[in-house]
């Protein structure tokens, strides 16, 4: 499980921007794909779109159930199936790590039980295991703003993993690390995708990086998939179509 | 490098949490209160306490041992056998010392709990055995006593309580309770670094005192003509008259306690009532956690009505509805009071908490419930606790005052007072206003204090 299906599907927000136009793909479950495209080119929608975040038209289908239209509980149940990771990591600052972990686990608790913060053992132990996977459960009672940024996204991708999700969405995960800890965590999210099988969605910025972890590539450009192949494929010629210019040391991280 | 290596990885041991003080304590004060309902019960009734309060820490998985199922059940029964070999053994009538005596009891019983804490949470000191059992013993303390002067106890004694008894250990309880609190304020300690704004605001309001003073005329020249009179005024007032009778021809009683408790039991009930259903209200009059555009507006709107009626208003208007000198009128006041301040402050608040967290939340699957509570409600959680002491602190003053407008409380006795011309009375009444305020300004600075 943990398929992805758009078929003509278009985002169009309130002031009636159109930042995604009639897309039409499939990703299948496991699959480790990388979006990219310049900024404002719809990469941030289009994973939105995914767990309904964004308006939506057409059709999206998550492991077979319809995003579009779907009612506040559906969508809330499809969320539940796909974890999302931030480039800005969206902890909440103040509390602990652990609860910050914990937060994935909303959806999967009775609500009277989150409501008092009596959290069953089974899910402090899915939480804890999930900041085991990342390497930062001897930080588990500190403050999440007493964490580094590195850290701080690993917490974010534990909170992910507390899910349990089919599908994890990454959005420019990234972006806001220095190179190294950008390696340590992109290894973190490739781990997670090959030894769990969870399908996973990246938005990078880097090229390299695209070029390093991905398999399957995704070019935007203002809304539109202009390329979708394996990313060994992607010449000159296929960066001016997405990018409209040739590349540049500025595209590639390990160049900066 | 960072590759998954469980081998190395130590998981750290949880920090003490609140509801493993505080469970097992509502427990025990639910169970003290039956138990001293139900009169001498004998020792079964330990050993019930004993197993519920096992079960409570079993639920929220602080221990799954049976050895401290046996630990609790034996405490249990030590301690309420104890509770009633006092109770059975007294000459008197039901009193505060001798609720205090009967509730070592608890105090033992209090210690098992703290041990079966401390034994299987390592995260804990030693001290939550002092802490549960103190808790315990007070609890049991309270509510026997409460309950015996409610009447509640009335076949477990051997004769009515007397009106004037019940004076003098409600006085006793107060002045544990201010000595205690007195003793918090004195150990705030507040530093220099606190001291110096105060001294320069100081500076700045006697600067423009003495602006104002002159802009009104006010002449050293005259005050010297007045001197006299002021040694006339000074007269009246001083010294000041602690004792009257409560009508004609009754003995002198202290009666400056009941109202005055009575205002504090007014600025706690509208303070905590007024916070609390300020708090959904607060997110719901806030663009970034309103649940819909419609709530937001009928929540902003209702905010915006209440805050235009000042408390004297809603004073008037509530001993009108509930009946004048009643403190209820005085409660129903101090709650609209406190729930408009409270409302617009944390609103205003939560309007600038960052959104990122929240979209997380609700990214994962969470209710809009679960989003306020765990992305927004933490963001302002400290700015909550500090506007609820600071609120509180303004209900004991604003209570005062609306005791004038037939609300009860000790204003009502401050006006009543000086419609007599008592002014030596109500000299008394103004120092335990002056002193008690200035109290629960120390302790609200220093608790925010320790808040940021
Ligand atoms: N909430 C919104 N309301 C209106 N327009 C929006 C909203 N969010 C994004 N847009 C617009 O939609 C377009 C696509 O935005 P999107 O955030 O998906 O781009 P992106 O590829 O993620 O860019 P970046 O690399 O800067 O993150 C942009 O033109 C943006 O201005
Ligand atoms: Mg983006």
């Amino acid at each position: 499980m943990g398929f992805i299906e758009f078929t003509n599907t278009s985002v169009t927000y309130p002031g009636g921007l159109v930042a995604l136009r009639d897309v039409t793909l499939t990703i299948d479950e496991g699959e480790f794909v990388v979006v990219v495209g310049l900024s404002g080119a719809g990469k941030s929608t289009m994973l939105r779109a995914i767990n309904g975040l964004v308006p939506v038209s057409g059709s999206v289908l998550v492991d077979g159930r319809e995003v579009v239209g779907a009612s506040q509980s559906e969508l809330r149940a499809i969320r539940s199936d796909v974890g999302m990771i931030f480039q800005t990591f969206n902890l909440v600052n103040r509390s602990r790590v652990v609860n910050n972990a914990l937060m994935g686990r909303l959806s999967k608790v009775p609500r009277w039980r989150s409501l008092l913060g009596l959290w069953p053992a089974e899910d402090k132990e899915i939480a804890l295991q999930s900041l085991e996977r990342v390497d930062i459960v001897e930080k588990a009672y500190i403050r999440a703003s007493d964490l580094s940024g590195g850290q701080q996204q690993r917490v974010g991708i534990a909170r992910a993993l507390a899910q349990e999700p089919k599908i994890i969405l990454a959005d420019e995960p990234v972006a806001s690390l220095d190179p190294v800890t950008s390696h340590m965590v992109m290894r973190d999210l490739q781990r997670i995708n090959q030894e769990l099988g969870i399908t996973t969605l990246i938005n990078l910025h880097f090229l390299d990086l695209a070029r390093q972890y991905g398999r399957r590539l995704i070019g935007l450009n203002d809304g539109v998939v202009v390329f979708d192949g394996d990313i060994a494929d992607v010449n000159d010629e296929v960066f001016r179509g997405i990018y409209g210019r040739a590349i540049t040391p500025d595209d590639l991280l390990n160049e900066k | 490098m960072t590759l998954f290596d469980p081998e190395t990885q130590v998981r750290p041991v949880e920090p003490p949490r609140a509801v493993h003080y505080l469970l097992p304590l509502a427990v025990g004060i639910i169970a003290t209160g039956v138990v001293s309902w139900a009169g001498p019960v004998g020792p079964l009734w330990g050993a019930l306490v004993g197993l519920a309060t096992f079960g409570v820490l079993f639920w929220i998985d602080v221990t799954k041992h049976w050895i401290d199922a046996v630990v609790l059940v034996v405490g249990g029964i030590l301690g309420l056998s104890f509770f009633d070999w006092v109770l059975a053994a007294r000459t008197g009538p039901i009193d505060f010392k001798l609720s205090l005596v009967a509730a070592i009891g608890w105090l033992i019983y209090g210690a098992a709990t703290g041990f079966v804490v401390y034994r299987n949470r390592p995260g804990y000191r030693p001290t939550i055995i002092g802490y549960q059992a103190l808790a315990w013993g007070g609890g049991a303390t309270l509510a026997l006593f409460t309950a015996t002067s409610m009447g509640v106890l009335a076949p477990l004694n051997a004769r009515q309580i007397g009106n004037g008894e019940i004076q003098a250990l409600t006085v006793g309880l107060f002045v544990v309770t201010g000595l205690s609190a007195a003793a918090v304020g004195l150990g705030a300690n507040l530093s220099l670094a606190t001291r110096l704004p105060s001294l320069f605001a100081g500076g700045v309001v006697l600067v423009l005192t003495v602006m104002a003073y002159n802009e009104i005329q006010f002449s050293t020249a005259a005050i010297a003509t007045q001197m006299t009179r002021i040694g006339e005024i000074a007269d009246d007032f001083w010294p000041p008259v602690w004792k009257w009778p409560k009508s004609l021809g009754q003995p002198d009683t202290f009666n400056i306690i009941q109202p005055f408790i009575e205002t504090f039991q007014i600025a706690i009930v509208g303070a905590v009532t007024g916070n609390l259903l300020a708090l959904p209200l607060a997110f719901y009059a806030s663009r970034m956690t309103s649940p819909s555009n419609v709530a937001y507006r009928i929540a902003k709107g209702f905010l915006n009505v209440v805050r235009t009626i000042p408390d004297l208003v809603w004073g008037i208007f509530f001993a009108t509805a509930v009946g004048f000198g009643n403190p209820f009128a005085g409660a129903l006041a101090m709650i609209m009071f406190s729930l408009s301040i409270m409302a617009k402050l944390l609103s205003e608040t939560v309007d600038s908490i960052s959104i990122g967290p929240l979209e997380a939340a609700r990214a994962s699957g969470a209710t809009h419930t679960q989003v306020i509570e765990y992305a927004a409600f933490p963001q302002v959680k400290p700015n909550y606790v500090a506007y609820s002491l600071y609120i509180f602190e303004l209900n004991i003053r604003a209570s005062v005052v609306i005791g004038f407008v037939g609300a009860g409380g000790i204003g009502r006795l401050l006006n009543e007072r000086r419609n007599f011309f008592q002014w030596d009375q109500v000299m008394a009444i103004v120092i335990v206003i002056f002193v008690s305020v200035l109290l629960i300004e120390w302790l609200s600075i220093w608790a925010r204090r320790k808040l940021v």
